[in-house]
């Protein structure tokens, strides 16, 4: 069975990343790149299954959540 | 009276398993009043797609996406009418974007829709898929396909934005996030991403203006500080970025943002973490 990497490994890959990261944004000749830092939010995700009785009606979630105007019906990502 | 009275009660306790045994079954069907074939036939049919919805909603709710893929696969080969037509396809294409198979799912969401056009659900997944497929130029069709359905839609606005921002079409992804800040004030993340537009654009101030607005709605949301703190790196506050990241690194719960904010305050301040 193939071994897994220690958690302290993958957290040193981890800050090694992290560290490159911020050392390509600062390699920019003469800018400090942001661009290359801040990454746009995660994609909303799949909507649920729909029972045999189809989409029709407030009672269908995934519906509902497509149509939504509502942020509380949309079920769209939090901001974490 | 009497009599008649205590012989009512002893039918109704003879009765009683019966009627328990009978609420068993709640999904039995009636017994079939014809004898045609074909009548026989559409509603063994019906039956069968009845069953296998069950069952293939079942495996999803439980994550088993390959019998709920077989089980949906055998559904849409029984043809049923609509809406059970394009609702079998919908669930035939989240089964299989689960197992990955993402142009087969596509394909499914596609049907759904060409059978059923109003179908918003099979177009926010179609967008969905074509993302995790990594097909940008199919998801911008299926984006743009899915805000024609539901023009009043956040989610639209959203996915159109997102994919928008990826194929580098910077005045789509600002109007679709400006809608959805306009029709959602108190998203964060509307702001947020319209930050990330512009800063794309190389609008920096319009770009930290839209942080603040996603930093006042939620102080916590870490992804917006540590953007804005890279705005104050690049005008040279170093004072105040190092401050921000030192709020990313506590906030965050993605390690990879908290490694980032780490090694960016590092590099600011010269100092260890």
């Amino acid at each position: 069975m193939q071994r897994l990497p220690s958690p302290a490994v993958l957290l040193l890959a981890v800050l090694l990343t992290g560290g490159a990261a911020a050392g390509v944004a600062f390699a920019a000749v003469g800018a400090f790149d942001v661009a290359s830092l801040v990454e746009p939010s995660v994609p909303a995700g799949l909507l649920p299954p729909i029972t045999i009785e189809g989409r029709k009606g407030w009672a269908c979630t995934a519906e509902r959540n497509a149509m939504a105007t509502k942020l509380s019906d949309a079920a769209l990502p939090t901001d974490r | 009276m009497l009599r008649i009275a205590s012989c009512a009660l002893l039918l109704a306790a003879a009765l009683a398993p019966t009627l328990v045994f009978a609420q068993a079954y709640p999904f039995a069907s009636p017994v079939a009043r014809t004898t045609a074939p074909a009548q026989l036939d559409a509603l063994a049919r019906d039956r069968e797609v009845t069953e296998r919805f069950r069952r293939g909603l079942d495996a999803a709710a439980h994550g088993d996406w390959r019998t709920s893929a077989d089980e949906f696969t055998r559904v849409v080969s029984l043809d049923p009418a609509e809406p059970r037509g394009s609702t079998a396809r919908y669930d035939l294409g989240i089964a299989q974007a689960h197992l990955a198979s993402y142009s087969a799912a596509e394909a499914s969401f596609d049907e759904a829709l060409r059978r059923d056009p109003g179908f918003a659900a099979a177009a926010a997944n179609l967008v969905e898929t074509a993302l995790q497929a990594g097909e940008i130029a199919r998801a911008r069709r299926a984006a743009d396909r899915f805000v024609a359905i539901a023009p009043s839609s956040l989610r639209a606005h959203y996915s159109r934005g997102l994919v928008a921002l990826q194929a580098n079409d910077l005045s789509t992804a600002r109007a679709d996030f400006a809608a959805l800040t306009v029709a959602a004030p108190s998203y964060a993340l509307a702001h947020y991403d319209l930050a990330v537009t512009e800063v794309r654009a190389g609008d920096y101030a319009a770009a930290q203006n839209e942080l603040e607005a996603a930093l006042a709605l939620s102080p916590g949301y870490a992804r917006a500080r540590f953007a804005l703190a890279t705005l104050m790196v690049r005008a040279n506050r170093s004072a105040d970025a190092s401050a921000n990241l030192a709020r990313v690194i506590q906030d965050a719960d993605d390690p990879s943002l908290r490694a980032l904010a780490a090694g960016l305050r590092e590099r600011l301040t010269g100092t260890q973490q």
